[in-house]
């Protein structure tokens, strides 16, 4: 029991590896959503708010990456994102002024994606804005440092996603995994080329894949006086319009 | 899709067919993958069976079709349980209170109605979010500014019937106070206006609060009464400049004096930003210190003399403490006080309260730099926006796991008792709650210093951890239901609660045999014969759940 200014030091954002274990013992659920590839329709409750207007589409381009600036990790992301072309956005923690700059009068308009690596708190505000316009997480990861030295990956998400293929968890290849800011980047941009942001089932409990890699180098701070301390683990994520329940069951 | 208990599945069937009617297929929600973003993101109940959850949930976006979904509600008594943005963390969230229920999700009644600049007044729907009407506000240069809550990414309409707190003036930041007339679809579906909003054709609805004859609009905050579909505000003047400054005293026991002359000062509207309390000895930082504090700058180490003299100060060795306080310009209490109004005057304001204060031996003051309002783009970049009426999310960003946390925890539930503005029942709650924290097992409580959202009460607001480990959570849960009746038992009530503990708050307000939640009852009884209005909410059960609630208390550990 704490007060509230001290209080959240320790709170809302922080839901990191509990939250995880209980994900991660609910495995399963990921090959039904499999049926619905491809699907669009009007997203989830969060489609709460979602204009009718901005159905989803086949070609849904990402609208940004977005990365952390505060951690080599998430810069390293960032650079590679924006060297294959893709739109990046960097933060420091807070999303407030990308989310009133850009996406809120964006979501307005129109779903579109997004995509990042990010400390645990701006995952947390980005996917309930985005819950609000009909968008879910549909892919989620937590990059977990450890003082060894290693990094354990702990992903969630659509079977499309998590079976494509490009990410680490599904090459258990360490060697490929230590630059993995880099190749999250590289699948992204993969996923962006082939439009293939539509047709993802929501990142729910189950369909975990964890994966620890050896040796992979820990996140590091980027060196600056501002940098958030050693020992965040970082989150990769996707937000986009998922395929819902509904429409599942009735392409099914 | 689960139905809600005691109603037959094919009622809630046919009772979802006729909301789909009125909304639309795609504007009803019934999977568990949508249901599970109703669910209370700091569920004290998380992973158990009592974690409050909804059968589903209806989106309208005008009143016609509330009242429909009402009547349909009525017709086959399924509960219902309104939310406009559904963001009261540490408060319940976007769950219900009572399981089962249909969430009537008022997000897309988003229409701000007007702002109009020369009454300084708007009106909104539900799902008007703080951002919304501050851009509204900015796009359009109107020299008002709405009050927020930190963090704001919720709605005035929502907050402010939660009784919401702010930043700004003491009339602004009290949200609900700061309301002027209200829209409400009646559980019966009737549509209803108060204060010259029951006048047809009336042109100061949002002028005149209050109207004629007795003033119901409290009714229908952190109430299961109705639906609040449109509701006037009050927003604040956008002052000509800004002034925050400190008070500093040297020994322990001048909290006395600060505290009754702030109260002097704020009750006489010398002083009219939100007064804050801070203890560079006691390292408790004011909400400025820590917002600069969390600028990810490096923290310098703390002194381990100074450590060492917190714990002997907090075994009543205070005297070491100012001495050492002395020697190293360390005072033990930091007052800030924050002016809004025009520069000559807050100038003026400030040197009165200079003269005030110095009754206190040693006091000393400092003051930022005056602001001249509008901020420019690079002020921005220093202030703490909720004080300025521009909504964040910051807040957000400060809780992450880091080397001096390396334990975050899963969410909050906050426990919020007021307790009168004196010195006294600081240092009285202090120990109150100290105690308790020992006998609970809970993490040592610290000194702790309250907030003065409110004029003329302080309140304490106490985090408690929800984490993924239930046997934690029913521990704290336990721990937080006594500190309930501990505090009651000191005349200390808590100002608002998250659903799992608002029947035990509501039982403490018990004054002649529960008369206040028994006139509550007579009022749902009568215009909620059918209980499909909240039930539950803030303690308040129709008749027909109302023994098996009471059953249920009881059964508390």
């Amino acid at each position: 029991m704490v007060s509230r200014r001290r209080f959240i030091e320790s709170s809302v954002a922080g839901s990191l590896a509990g939250a995880f274990a209980v994900w991660a013992s609910n495995a399963g659920a990921a090959s039904a959503v499999l049926r619905g590839e491809e699907v669009s329709g009007p997203a989830g409750l969060g489609s709460r708010a979602l204009p009718r207007e901005t159905k989803t589409s086949r070609r849904m381009p990402l609208y940004a990456v977005v990365f952390d600036e505060r951690f080599v990790d998430g810069v390293r992301f960032g650079r590679e994102a924006a060297q294959l072309g893709l739109p990046t956005r960097g933060l420091r923690g807070d999303v407030t002024d990308f989310w009133y700059a850009e996406l809120h009068p964006l979501w307005k308009r129109q779903a579109r994606p997004l995509a990042g690596l990010t400390a645990y708190a701006a995952l947390f505000c980005l996917e309930r804005l985005a819950w609000d316009h009909g968008m879910r997480v549909v892919y989620h990861g937590e990059h977990i440092p450890f003082s060894s030295g290693e990094i354990e990956h702990v992903l969630y998400g659509s079977a499309k996603w998590l079976e494509a293929g490009h990410s680490p968890a599904a090459r258990r290849d360490s060697s490929l995994c230590v630059d993995w800011p880099a190749q999250l980047a590289s699948l992204i941009a993969v996923k962006e080329a082939r439009s293939t942001w539509s047709g993802l089932t929501p990142a729910r409990r189950g369909a975990a894949t964890r994966v620890r890699v050896m040796g992979g180098p820990p996140v590091q701070r980027v060196n600056d006086a501002r940098a958030q301390r050693v020992g965040q683990p970082l989150h990769s994520w996707v937000i986009a319009p998922p395929v819902r329940a509904r429409a599942l069951e009735e392409a099914v | 899709m689960r139905t809600p208990q005691g109603v037959s599945a094919e009622d809630f069937a046919a009772a979802l067919a006729q909301f789909e009617q009125v909304v639309g297929k795609e504007w009803v929600f019934t999977s568990d993958e949508d249901m599970d973003l109703y669910k209370d993101d700091f569920s004290p109940f998380l992973g158990e069976p009592e974690e409050r959850w909804a059968s589903a949930a209806v989106a309208p976006t005008t009143v016609e079709e509330v009242q429909s979904i009402v009547r349909t509600a009525n017709r086959y008594k399924v509960p219902l349980y309104p939310i406009s943005t559904g963001r009261d963390l540490g408060y319940g969230g976007s769950a219900p209170a009572y399981s089962g229920c249909v969430v009537v999700d008022l997000k897309r009644m988003n229409r701000i109605l007007e702002v109009n600049e020369d009454n300084a007044s708007c009106l909104v729907e539900p799902g008007v979010s703080y951002f919304d009407l501050y851009r509204y506000i900015e796009e359009r240069g109107l020299k008002v500014w709405v009050d927020v809550p930190d963090p704001g990414w919720g709605s005035p309409v929502g907050n402010s019937l939660d009784r919401g707190g702010g930043y700004t003036r003491p009339q602004f930041r009290n949200h609900f106070d700061a309301h002027c007339g209200m829209e409400i679809v009646l559980p019966n579906g009737e549509l209803m206006r108060t204060g010259m909003g029951a006048l047809p054709g009336a042109k100061t609805w949002q002028q005149y609060k209050s109207g004629f004859g007795p003033w119901i609009d409290g009714m229908f905050s952190q109430s299961c009464y109705g639906i609040v579909t449109k509701m006037g505000f009050w927003l604040m003047p956008r002052p000509e400049a800004y002034l925050s400054a400190s008070v500093l005293a040297a020994r322990r026991d001048d909290l006395h004096a600060l505290v009754n002359m702030l109260n002097q000062l704020e009750n006489g509207g010398i002083t009219n930003g939100m007064p804050d309390l801070g203890s560079p000895l006691l390292g408790i930082m004011t909400i400025a210190e820590y917002a600069r504090s969390m600028q990810d700058l490096p923290q310098p180490a703390v002194d381990p003399e100074l450590l060492a003299l917190r714990d002997r100060a907090a075994a009543g060795r205070h005297e070491e403490l100012e001495t050492y306080g002395q020697r190293k310009g360390l005072a033990y209490w930091t007052f800030d006080i924050k002016f809004y109004g025009p520069a000559k005057v807050i100038q003026a304001q400030w040197e009165y309260a200079k003269e005030q204060f110095s009754i206190i031996p040693g006091v000393r003051f400092r003051a930022d730099p005056l602001i001249r309002l509008p901020l420019t783009p690079e002020q921005k970049l220093h202030v703490r926006w909720p004080e300025f009426g521009i909504p964040t999310l910051n807040m957000y960003s400060i809780g992450a796991r880091s080397s001096t946390n390396p334990n975050p925890t899963h969410g909050h539930m906050w426990f919020s008792p007021i307790i009168p503005r004196n010195a006294e029942a600081v240092f009285e709650a202090n120990e109150v709650f100290a105690a308790a924290a020992r006998d609970f097992d809970l993490p040592v409580l610290r000194f702790s210093l309250p907030s003065c959202y409110w004029e003329r009460a302080f309140i304490f607001i106490f985090g408690f951890p929800v984490t993924t480990d239930i046997k934690t959570n029913q521990k704290n849960r336990a721990a937080f239901y006594k500190l309930i009746d501990i505090a009651a038992r000191h005349g200390w009530g808590e100002y608002r609660t998250a659903p799992a503990f608002q029947d035990a708050v509501m039982n403490a307000y018990s004054f002649n045999h529960h008369a206040l939640l028994r006139f509550h009852e007579s009022i749902k009884d009568a215009i909620d014969p059918n209980g499909i209005m909240s039930p539950g909410r803030y303690g308040i059960w129709p008749k027909h759940l109302r023994a098996s609630r009471a059953r249920a208390a009881s059964a508390r550990p």
